[in-house]
């Protein structure tokens, strides 16, 4: 079976990635703001974001803390609510969708990793990889057994498949949130201080990983203080003060 | 102090094996680490969070205390703070052993000596900012009465809150309350300061009060560590502790 | 790690179905957390079962019980006759109004049981080769009918006598002479009160038998069953009325007295009908509130499961889950809760109903046909095993789910405080108290939702505790108004009466009497105006200045020396039989055919002896025409006040023998302890009964408590964590959580005691009303209300401990949110 080349479902949004089509675009946030309204006053933490994603791409966001890095994030992965502006997946306007459609939207296209890596605990890894796909009916109950195992494989923990996460490590748990990311085969994958609990030793496996994933075509944006980013990134967008800047 | 004499919380050092006989500059220092090890058995082996850590601090030092994520720095603090314990070695604050103290001692000798000032531990949302401020001299019974109540309100004015003192938290900014945890931290004149990214949720010019305040208690006399990953926050403290994996590399 | 591996591979092995990942984790929390999943389906089951247990028991009584007394033909009304002849119950029944008429001779008796003590006995004869058509008992062992100088003994009263088919028993009549009769078979009657209850043994004879014995072959007793569609105790009566005048007075019989079987019951049911009712009402009250106490713990649970997984909700959210598919799952874990609860319940239930019935039919002597499980009884357990705590669980799982996936992730930090109410507002203005104690106060408060449920829990445990108490303090002071009613020592009845001054001498020359009086006794009927009568009255006459009656005047005054010949004092329980009759009324009584008129000039309270009119002796004799006979004596060891037990009992033998030798009566005595050894048994149960109600409440209550405070802290982790960092030592932390506890339930307490102002006596008539058929004055217990307090306090103190412990123990460190 082949990882990232699924059998599509009736929704555009989840059609098959043809690699040589740079051109086409994954993700498009235009003019983006977002408030936060507190009794103390207002705080302007986007103003105005724009940004261009394309497959095969693997962006790293950097900035200081409260640059907006994570607000942003939340903002793309619909976990947070837009003041202004548009986000566009593939073409169809994501930020006009009710909370409901966009939790769908985004078990189907989107694949998000947290900084804490937040596996179910009493699942096993096999069933933490499995639930995401059993969630969206993705495939056969069966078909999705055997993709777990080997999206556990492609992140190297196979192995450990039965057991429960409070058994591994955390650099092991992280990967097996990656794993989860993929599940659905998404375009796009999101992830917020993936490393920032781990070593370096660890944290450098991980970039591999996501370098890897966008070789075969995926769109892997993160969000990092890990200035170390710079050796997989293949783009780099500053957040400063609420805004994007890229060189 | 002499066997059988207990300090201001109660601590018979000297029963606790401490000696005086060798007194040099180093053992005069505040905080002292010695051997420090801190490790954890996971199923997956064992992992070294801090390895072989030997410090010394003075009294009145400013130090930041800098690494990237996972490096130990807060691993380190938390040792340092009390709240954690050393898999190994020893640690003494103004010569008491803190890695011998149960968890309970701990928070009381805490509550005397340092002033903590990190990222998870807000305000509480049911008191006002001024009981804030006033809770660590209840819980260890200083400044009673109306006398706490003066010295809230003075603290408040040092970091120019006075006039939020009846407010619940969370009517202020993220600065504003960051400002009343660093008021709550002096509430009791603990002699030692401990942050953790102070300057995480602040803009550039509530920032920049903050660090003066910082300036200010230092020249009083006080000890102020502060952990952070930004080194150019680092840089502005007169003493720069680095970590990476676990060990001190620059000291 | 090497059994880890295997074991895990062998249930995976097991799992060769795929199961949806979903379900998966369902199962595996409801495995990990099994304390508490184990708590949850307990109570479940607990409710169900008691419910199912209930119903199931109610139903067997019911068919078997009730179903074998309907069979039987049970008779609606007794008429005491003048002895007549069988043909006068062939004429009754040729009424209209009658179905069947049955006589019967029902002659009082004593027997000797195997022990060698003499018992009561009442023996039963009908006529010869007639069928029995009214109460028809079954023959269990043996023959019927018995031949001469032979007798079926019913079948608790052979049981408890000793005695089995074949043996030779000893019946002595009231005369004193005795006769060996054989035991020629077991009967089961259930239309007769059990021996062990009543202590009357029955009997059944044939005429033959009696002849033998001397006694005349008349019959004494009509049973009646009358017909017609409405059958009321009005109607019966009625009847009865119809059938004296226009068939047995003509005849020239009289009729002595009326009566409907049973205690208080309505005319053709079982004679415990009112009290089986009452107490099978209670277990019901008692299951229903099992089941919403259990139904609080469900909720409380599936708040904490929610909110210990409050992260877990935000990833599944974040990786796609839509709120229908999380409640789904939140659903499914109730759900299993409930059929593992139903598992255990529908057989426990069952079994349980099983003891229960045998309970009942060892106590009201009838036979269990076999235990099974109504279809309806299976869907009641069923349905409120699976669709309560689903109900119950849709807030909680609703509520919890709503919550947005940024505060799900992010948590919860401390700052989760979006807007404050008024009562937030109004407590931070309380500037009085250290921070600490204002911490409690105010945490207090902070979940509302939450603190409402526990305050409702435990106020409704307070308010049943503390109504327990009252109703037991109204049954006292019930019990303390009778005793005035009984102020003797001994009493001893003189069947067919004696000569006062005999009695009198007698009694004081026995050895320890200080003081003796004699009782008059008559039984006789209110003549109203309309010229109808009433059912049958008590009538006793005593002299004026009694010593052994100290009677609760509610008005008007007792009898007095000059006059006393046309005065009556009547009791409470007349009024409520007869209907309103004042002071100052004239009311006209007629005892055989003698009428007199009287005035009645006092009333006095109930006294749990059914309706009485009081008179002098003088009065006595002239409405009854009998002069200086007594039926009954009544002594005291000391002249002006009661004795203990002791004295009692060896007074009481020594007048029996004395009376016994002189001949005046051979009849036991009753002693007054013994007199109310009854009474405060009953009381005893029902105090039992609703006190583990009420204690059962207090145990879910405090569950509740301890449940919510674990809650809380739970949710407070970070604060608490925050308050260590501050210095707060664990003594701080114990007491910032004892506080919480202490506040609510002191509050509790409050809204307990207001409550129970109305359900204290709601409870006491209810009870009361049920178990004993009549209504009482009712005393509030302040006494209840001062021991609720302590409990309240404890259960306050004891819940904290728990998460108090939890709290004091939390390291720092993992306070800090990394995994």
């Amino acid at each position: 079976m082949d990882l990232f080349e699924v059998t599509q479902s009736e929704n555009s949004l989840t059609s098959t990635i043809d690699t040589d089509q740079t051109d086409y675009l994954v993700l498009e946030v235009r003019n983006l703001y977002k408030d936060y309204h507190t009794p103390a006053g207002v705080t302007h933490a986007l103003r105005g974001v724009n940004l261009k994603l394309y497959p095969a791409e693997f962006v790293a966001i950097v900035g200081k803390s409260g640059a907006g890095k994570s607000t942003l994030i939340n903002l793309i992965t619909g976990i947070d609510t837009i003041t202004s502006g548009e986000i566009f997946f593939r073409g169809e306007a994501v930020h006009s969708l009710s909370e409901e459609q966009k939790t769908k939207w985004r078990g189907r296209n989107l694949g998000v990793v947290f900084q804490f890596f937040q596996l179910l605990p009493t699942l096993n890894l096999l069933d933490n990889v499995k639930i995401a796909m059993d969630l969206q009916h993705f495939l056969t109950p069966i078909e999705r057994r055997e993709r777990a195992l080997e999206l556990l494989d492609l992140v190297g923990i196979k192995e450990h498949a039965f057991k429960i996460p409070a058994k591994i490590s955390g650099g092991q748990q992280q990967r097996v949130a990656i794993a989860r990311a993929l599940a659905n085969d998404p375009a796009l994958i999101v992830a917020d201080e993936p490393t920032g609990n781990l070593d370096s030793h660890t944290a450098a496996e991980i970039f591999d990983v996501f370098a890897t994933l966008a070789k075969r075509g995926k769109t892997v944006l993160i969000v990092t203080h890990d200035r170390g980013i710079e050796k997989w990134a293949t783009r780099k967008v500053e957040m400063i003060d609420g805004m994007v800047y890229e060189k | 102090m002499n066997s059988g004499q207990t300090d201001k919380v109660g601590f018979d050092s000297a029963a606790l094996g401490l000696t005086k006989s060798t007194q040099s500059v180093e053992e005069n220092a505040l905080i002292r680490l010695i051997n420090v090890q801190k490790y954890y058995q996971t199923p997956a082996g064992k992992f070294v969070a801090l390895k072989d850590v030997n410090l010394h601090i003075a009294k009145g030092e400013f130090v930041s205390i800098v690494g990237k994520s996972g490096s130990g720095k807060t691993t380190l603090i938390n040792l340092i703070v009390g709240i954690d314990n050393p898999t190994d070695g020893e640690i003494y604050i103004d010569n008491v052993p803190v890695h011998l103290l149960k968890e309970s001692e701990k928070a009381t000798w805490r509550g005397y000596h340092i002033g903590v000032v990190f990222q998870f531990f807000q305000l509480l949302p049911t008191l006002t900012v001024l009981e804030n401020v006033m809770l660590p001299m209840s819980l260890c019974n200083l400044y009673p009465g109306q006398e706490g109540v003066d010295r809230a309100m003075e603290l408040l004015r040092l970091v120019q809150l006075e006039d939020q003192a009846d407010k619940l938290p969370y009517l202020l900014s993220g600065g504003e309350q960051q400002k009343v945890a660093i008021a709550r931290a002096l509430a009791n004149d603990p002699p030692i300061i401990a942050t953790d990214e102070p300057t995480g949720n602040l803009d550039s010019r509530t920032a920049e009060a903050v660090m003066e305040l910082f300036y200010r208690l230092v020249e009083q006399g006080k000890t102020v560590l502060m952990v952070t990953h930004d080194p150019e926050l680092a840089q502005r403290a007169e003493r720069k502790i680095m970590l990476a994996d676990g060990k001190i590399i620059a000291s | 790690m090497g059994n880890q591996k295997s074991r895990n591979d062998r249930w995976n092995g097991i799992r060769k179905m795929i199961v949806d990942a979903r379900w998966t984790k369902i199962f595996k929390d409801i495995w990990t957390n099994k304390t508490r999943s184990l708590l949850v389906i307990l109570s479940i089951a607990v409710g169900v079962a008691a419910l199912g247990m209930i119903y199931n028991a109610g139903r067997i009584i019911q068919r078997d019980l009730y179903g074998q007394f309907q069979n039987g033909n049970p008779a609606h009304v007794y008429m005491y006759v003048s002895p007549f002849p069988k043909e006068l119950a062939n004429s009754v029944e040729n009424m209209r109004e009658v179905q069947s008429a049955q006589a019967t001779r029902i002659l009082a008796a004593k027997i000797l049981n195997k022990k060698n003590k003499f018992e009561d006995i009442s023996l039963h004869a009908y006529p010869p080769a007639s069928e029995i058509k009214i109460n028809r008992f079954s023959i269990e062992q043996g023959q019927y009918p018995p031949q001469v100088r032979e007798i079926v003994l019913e079948r608790q009263s052979a049981q408890l006598l000793g005695y089995k088919v074949g043996d030779s028993v000893q019946v002595k009549l009231e005369d004193g002479r005795s006769f060996q009769l054989k035991v020629s078979g077991i009967a089961h009657d259930v239309y007769e009160m059990p021996f062990a209850l009543m202590g009357e043994a029955t009997g059944f004879v044939n005429m033959d038998t009696l002849r033998w014995m001397g006694v005349q072959p008349t019959y004494n007793r009509l049973e009646i069953v009358v017909s017609g569609s409405k059958i009321d105790k009005a109607y019966v009566l009625d009847v009865a009325e119809k059938i004296k005048s226009r068939v047995i007075e003509p005849a020239g019989y009289i009729v002595l007295s009326t009566r409907i079987p049973g205690v208080g019951s309505n005319p053709g049911d079982h004679w415990a009908h009112n009290q089986i009712h009452g107490f099978l009402l209670i277990l019901q009250i008692m299951s229903v509130m099992a089941m919403l106490l259990s139904g609080g713990l469900v909720v409380n649970t599936v708040s904490a499961i929610i909110v210990q997984q409050v992260k877990q909700i935000g990833i599944l959210r974040a990786i796609g889950a839509s709120q229908k598919q999380i409640m789904v799952m939140y659903f499914l874990n109730v759900f299993v809760f409930g059929v593992i609860g139903l598992i255990l319940a529908i057989p426990f239930g069952l079994l349980g109903s099983w003891g229960l019935a045998n309970f009942a039919a060892h106590f009201l002597n009838f036979n269990v046909t076999v235990i099974n499980l109504p279809w309806d009884v299976l869907l009641l357990q069923i349905g409120i095993g699976l669709f309560m705590p689903l109900g119950v669980a849709l807030f909680p799982i609703l509520s919890g789910t709503r919550i947005s996936i940024y505060d799900a992730i992010y948590q919860y930090g401390l700052n989760n405080i979006k807007g404050v109410g008024r009562l937030e507002r109004l407590l931070s203005r309380i500037r009085l108290l250290s921070p600490p104690v204002l911490l409690s106060l105010r945490n207090t408060f902070r979940k509302k939702s939450r603190l409402a449920f526990t305050l409702a829990t435990l106020t409704l445990a307070g308010a049943m505790f503390i109504a327990s108490f009252s109703t037991y303090s109204s049954l006292n002071a019930q019990i303390q108004d009778v005793e005035r009613y009984v102020a003797f020592d001994v009493m001893l009845p003189i069947p067919g009466g004696a000569n006062r001054a005999t009695v009198e001498r007698e009694a004081l020359r026995t050895d320890g009497v200080a003081y003796a009086e004699g009782w008059m006794l008559s039984e006789g009927v209110i003549v109203r105006p309309d010229g109808s009568e009433s059912q049958g009255i008590q009538i006793v006459g005593l002299p004026v200045d009694a010593r052994t009656i100290r009677p609760n005047i509610l008005s008007g005054t007792w009898l007095s020396g000059e006059g006393s010949a046309q005065q009556v004092v009547i009791n409470q329980d007349l009024i409520n039989d007869e209907g309103e009759i004042k002071v100052g009324d004239t009311i006209t009584l007629k005892v055989g055919d003698r009428k007199q008129s009287f005035n009645v000039v006092g009333i006095v309270s109930k006294h749990l002896s059914g309706s009485r009119i009081y008179m002098s002796p003088s009065a006595f004799s002239r409405l009854t025409g009998r002069h200086n006979e007594v039926d009954m004596v009544r002594v005291l060891a000391a002249p002006d006040h009661l004795s203990n037990q002791e004295i009692q009992d060896k007074l009481a033998t020594r007048l029996e023998e004395r009376f016994s030798n002189a001949g005046l009566s051979k009849e036991s005595s009753t002693t007054r302890h013994s007199f109310f050894s009854e009474f405060t048994q009953v009381f005893n149960i029902i105090l039992f009964v609703l006190l583990i109600m009420a204690g059962v409440l207090a145990v879910v209550g405090s569950l509740g408590l301890t449940g919510s405070l674990g809650i809380n802290i739970l949710e407070r982790t970070r604060e608490i964590g925050v308050l260590r960092a501050i210095g707060a030592a664990n003594k701080a932390v114990v007491k910032i959580v004892l506080l919480e506890g202490l506040v609510v339930s002191v509050v509790s307490w409050i809204f307990g005691a207001i409550t129970s102002f109305l359900s204290s006596p709601l409870l006491a008539a209810v009870v009361i009303y049920a178990v004993l058929k009549t209504s009482m004055n009712f005393r509030y217990s302040f006494v209840g209300l001062i021991i609720w307090f302590v409990v309240v306090i404890l259960i306050g103190v004891f819940a904290s401990l728990i998460p108090a412990r939890k709290a004091a123990l939390l390291q720092v460190r993992e306070v800090l949110d990394y995994e």
